[in-house]
């Protein structure tokens, strides 16, 4: 056993005898003090951390103001140039028993970074231009330094290519003149370009595509405290449910609607892609209900995936078969995804308690994904991190599972700091698929601690058990710093 | 020494020649008459305030401040000293809430708030977070005259961040008429003695109104300040956004038509005055329209600092004022009768004359914060309903009833504006014949919260949650590491990062209409809409054929006491502990309406 590997099963396993403890409920300070507390003075708060580049006014600066230039429609554009982002750094030790789980496994040992630069090109209050790239890392992984087990190397990635890049605004603020009275016509929200998209929470569609969007707020449905209506066409960058490839020639189209009622919020979601000739037409539709009662936070989201016109070849020779599983089966997205969540505060230091479970039939696949995993909301057993090799506990696809997280958060150091701390179950209910046994139980910790106002540490760890034999533990720590 | 009622013409002292430009503002805005403050706190705020004279003056040639522009506008003056917009900055539960969101995010809320709280504040670059008592007067007069009379643009949904012209009294102003009046004014000098030439001998007058008929327009008010969306696409504020689906849009009733009119919170009619009274002279009446906006907010401070006042200003600094102990009576002949001796006054209050003349400028203070809680009222119920108390059953195991809130309004929601933090509730109280409470919804806990998720005795058990409670308050709702999303009194996303940050959000929130972490769950009642609250009074409370008293009040808060939980930890300005701000919130809760029945409980 490495030495990171045993300080990081120590570590958890005293910080987690910490937080059990701390879980419990303390309350305190109940009463407002009737001593004044002094009055915060500016050198008494951190400085503004603003963006790396601001060229003209700032992001929430004090000073004056340009007048801006009157544009032909009507509009006044302050144009301001923001460029942001952030530099990741993580030290990754993990082993994942061969046997474990579809996917990489084996022993991995790296020091990996990601670089997040965004360039917000802000005209008016409604209207910008965003663009986002990641210069380190692409297509095969990140840049980073290969420690192990028993080789040294360095990989390089770059890559120039926008992961976002659009324009977005509010029609009725881009054209005043349209509507001099102020009554509403054109007071629609759009955006045009490469943007990310996604419903659901993510169950239905999280990707970056090409697209169209219009929308509409406030619409007035009774008994609603407003309803929003978004249209979007999707028409390049729509990748694959597994996010494995970035198809170039399929088209999505959906209708999103989503209100806010006395009972909670309704997401009713329905879209499609179209036109590709390996993959076939898509459907999938999504229900979601958020609820709050007493401080306690209730969700549930069912949503629906059905595939079909695709292209089935069944041919012995596997590199000539398409969309059929090893098994004889025809590979399509079909299946159903039922999530139900609940949350609740459990100390007047606004420590978290969370249970979120699932339970999928068929092989339920989000209409497009850029790859994350689909199970990622429910809990951190089943996400990534977003840089480097660490894979999540357990397997994030849906395919006939059940399981479920429950988790608890500790808030420390007036909210700069919180530990999670997380136990993660999945279970198959169909064991006859190509994957063999999915299921096993992890245990995921994660901490969080702001220093020097841009600075974070996060270390992740997790220690997971599997059905079909094996264990895995990884432990990772990052250094991530905004500007 | 008293003003002629409220909108007196609020003169003190002869009309005199003397221009009131610039330089001479120092000293009024100021208020560093003598006696100065004394001792060593004394002297180091005589320092304080010789250095902030210094800076007025300079910051007078660039945003007069509305005391300058008193002078000619007494009335315009008077009506907007009592105004939300007039407590915007001075209230220090805002201040308190910028600072918060910048202590949880690097200081990257910056002047978010601050932009439309004080506009000409940060445009000078003053500190985030410093004393109101410290500041420039024309920062911390909040909307003041040159938040909108010095506005040449129409910026659309700009969240406050609009440049406002700079200059002294002599530059132009920007007005809805043609500057008719102000040129009969400088075509008689021999009337009105005024100067609009700097460096003259006379009455400093700005030269020129020129006209900006945006004023009148609901994108002016409804979207520059009144529509709020953070950088990371957070809508706080849609005010503009409901006018513009409203069936005022559709008529073309405007936010002038029913804030600025005689009546608050209906179309209205102006009334008929001078626009300006010059050296004591009125010019030619015209319509005139309100300024002062009836609004929610409730001042909770010192009434020496609020409302504004010319004299208050004279006669002491805010430092001064806030040691004046107005509730022991100082300056009453009840107390200076009885005053002992040795009785300690702070240095600046030791003159009885002083005391005295503090008691008369606050006793017309209170006139006018009477005067604007009857408009707040006013405002209030013209936007609010209330129906009768309906019962809906009466049977062996429950007595049921039901109240109808509607939106009386043609052209937002109400609640409205901050919608997040305004508190519109049900105190409902059923008493039984031997005046025992039966069932109670809508109380307040020891602290005054009510008994809501947020209630610190509810959260801990001490006290049951209030499950009946009708509330029109919306939700901030913040995502969270997993899991659903909960309700936070701050947004920043603390569950998901450590390191929250206000950064534009890389999703196109004007599409989706929110940001991924943050959103506004709207509860308030849309225009044309009414909401029920229905109430069951278990059968096990109740006895057969004895009769029972409903007491239904509408109350209105404009800030939830729960928040102060969330802010308090930066402080409270002027020296207020959060008890003191807890307990005036509370105080200052305004009943728009009450219902009351009397119901025989049949019991079968």
């Amino acid at each position: 056993m490495r030495p990171a590997l045993t300080a990081c099963r120590g570590l958890a396993l005293l910080i987690g005898g910490l937080l059990l403890p701390a879980a419990a409920l303390a309350y305190d300070d109940i009463d407002l003090s009737e001593t004044p507390i002094p009055f915060l003075k500016s050198e008494d708060l951190p400085p503004r951390a603003g963006a790396l580049i601001e060229l003209g006014r700032g992001i929430n600066e004090v000073g004056e103001l340009p007048h801006g230039i009157e544009m032909p429609t009507g509009a006044v554009w302050q144009p301001a140039l923001w460029i942001f982002g952030s530099l990741r750094g993580a030290y990754l030790d993990g082993d994942r028993d061969p046997r474990a789980l579809p996917g990489p496994n084996g022993e991995i040992e790296e020091f990996a970074v990601r670089m997040d630069l965004f360039a917000n090109l802000q005209l008016t209050g409604t209207e910008r231009v965003i663009a986002h790239i990641r210069p380190l890392d692409g297509t095969g992984g990140f840049t980073r330094q290969v420690l192990g087990p028993g080789e040294d190397r360095r990989e390089t990635r770059t890559d120039w290519s926008p992961e976002v890049l659009f324009f977005e605004g509010d029609l009725g603020e881009m054209f005043p003149l349209l509507d001099p009275q102020d009554r509403g016509e054109g007071d629609l929200g759009f955006a045009v370009g490469k943007m990310p998209v996604e419903f659901q929470n993510g169950y239905l569609v999280r990707d970056e595509m090409v697209a169209v969007g219009l929308s509409k707020t406030n619409v007035q449905v009774p008994g609603s405290g407003g309803v929003r209506v978004l249209g979007l066409w999707g028409f390049d960058h729509v990748d694959e449910s597994n996010g494995a490839r970035d198809r170039r020639n399929v088209d999505l189209l959906g209708l999103f609607v989503e209100g806010d009622f006395p009972w909670g919020l309704l997401e009713m979601d329905l879209a499609a892609t179209f036109a590709d000739e390996s993959r076939g037409r898509q459907v999938n539709a999504g229900i979601g209900w958020t609820g709050h009662s007493a401080g306690r936070n209730y969700s549930l989201h069912v949503n629906a995936s059905q595939q079909d016109g695709q292209t089935v070849v069944h041919d012995p020779d596997p590199k000539k078969r398409r969309n059929v599983r090893p098994n004889g089966q025809e590979k399509d997205y079909d299946g159903l995804l039922a999530v139900a969540g609940y949350s609740t505060e459990v100390s007047l230091a606004h420590d978290l308690l969370y249970a979120n479970a699932w339970w999928a039939e068929g092989d339920f696949g989000r209409l497009a994904s850029n790859g994350t995993p689909p199970l990622g909301p429910i809990g951190l057993s089943f996400a990534g991190v977003g840089l480097g090799a660490y894979r999540p506990a357990l397997w994030p696809r849906p395919l006939d599972s059940a399981g479920a997280a429950l988790g608890v958060q500790k808030f420390f150091a007036a909210e700069k700091a919180n530990l999670v701390l997380e136990l993660a179950h999945r279970r198959d209910l169909e064991e006859e698929d190509e994957f063999g046994d999915t299921g096993g139980s992890a245990l995921t910790l994660r901490f969080q601690r702001k220093f020097a106002n841009r600075f974070m540490v996060q270390a992740d760890a997790y220690r997971a058990w599997y059905g079909k034999g094996g264990n895995s533990t990884a432990a990772r720590c990052e250094l991530r710093v905004n500007f | 020494m008293r003003m002629t009622g409220p909108f007196g013409t609020g003169r003190r002292g002869g009309s005199g020649g003397a221009s009131i430009a610039g330089v001479l503002a120092a000293g009024v805005l100021l208020g560093i008459a003598a006696p100065g403050p004394a001792g060593a706190q004394g002297a180091q705020e005589a320092q304080l305030t010789g250095q902030q004279a210094h800076e007025a003056l300079l910051l007078e040639d660039r945003f007069p401040s509305a005391n300058t522009c008193a002078q000619c506008h007494p009335k315009q003056y008077r009506e907007w000293s009592v105004s939300s917009h007039a407590y915007a900055q001075l209230s220090p539960m805002m201040t308190a809430f910028q600072n918060a969101l910048n202590q949880k995010n690097s200081s990257t809320a910056g002047d978010f708030c601050l932009r439309c709280h004080a506009p000409t504040g940060t445009a000078i670059g003053e500190p985030t977070s410093m004393s109101n008592l410290d500041r420039s007067p024309a920062a911390r007069e909040g909307i003041t005259c040159v938040s909108c009379h010095r506005v040449t643009q129409n910026f659309g949904k700009i969240t406050g961040r609009f440049p406002i012209e700079q200059g002294d009294i002599y530059a132009p102003v920007y007005g809805v008429d043609d500057g008719a009046r102000l040129r009969e004014v400088l075509a008689q000098p021999d009337v009105y003695r005024v100067q609009p030439e700097r460096g003259e001998t006379g009455r400093a007058i700005h030269a020129e109104v020129k006209p900006f008929f945006e004023l009148r327009a609901p994108a002016f008010c409804g979207a520059v300040c009144h529509e709020v969306t953070t950088q990371g696409g957070f809508r706080s504020h849609e005010m503009m956004t409901e006018y513009k689906r409203s069936p005022a849009a559709d008529k073309g009733i405007t936010c002038v038509d029913c804030h600025m009119g005689t009546e608050q919170g209906k179309p209205s009619p102006f009334e008929l005055g001078p626009v300006a009274v010059v050296g004591g002279v009125p010019t030619e009446e015209r319509p005139l329209s309100n300024h002062f906006f009836a609004g929610p907010d409730v001042p909770i401070i010192h009434p020496g600092i609020f409302p504004h006042n010319v004299e208050a200003s004279r006669l002491k600094t805010l430092h001064e004022w806030t040691r004046f102990d107005h509730e022991a009576g100082w300056g009453t002949d009840e107390f200076e009768s009885e005053v002992e001796d040795g009785y300690e006054f702070p240095a600046a209050w030791a003159s009885a004359d002083d005391r005295y003349d503090a008691r008369d400028i606050l006793e017309d203070q209170f006139d006018l914060l009477d005067w604007a809680a009857e408009k707040r009222l006013e405002v209030m119920r013209n936007g609010f309903g209330l129906s009768e108390i309906e019962v809906r059953r009466n049977g062996r195991r429950t007595l049921e009833f039901a109240l109808e809130v509607s939106n009386l309004t043609e052209g937002h929601y109400v609640p409205s504006g901050f919608d997040i933090e305004r508190t519109v509730f049900l105190q409902i109280t059923v008493t039984g014949p031997d005046g025992k409470v039966v069932y109670r919804s809508g109380d307040r806990d020891p602290n005054g919260d009510l008994r809501d998720a947020h209630s610190r005795y509810v959260a801990s058990g001490l006290l049951p949650h209030d499950d009946d409670l009708f509330n029109l308050h919306s939700k901030t709702y913040v995502g969270i590491v997993r899991g659903p999303e909960r309700a936070q009194l701050l947004a920043p996303p603390v569950s998901r990062t450590a390191m929250p940050m206000v950064r534009p959000d890389p999703r196109p929130t004007m599409l989706y209409g929110r940001n991924r972490n943050v959103r506004k769950h709207r509860t308030g009642i849309p225009v044309g809409q009414s909401r029920h609250a229905v109430y069951a009074v278990s059968g096990k409370q109740l006895q057969p054929g004895e009769t029972y008293s409903i007491d239904a009040r509408l109350l209105f808060q404009p800030l939830p006491v729960s928040l102060i939980y969330a802010i308090q930890s930066v402080g409270f300005d002027y020296d207020m502990s959060p008890r003191m701000v807890a307990d005036r919130l509370s105080q200052g809760s305004i009943e728009i309406w009450r219902r009351t029945a009397d119901v025989t409980w049949s019991g079968k």
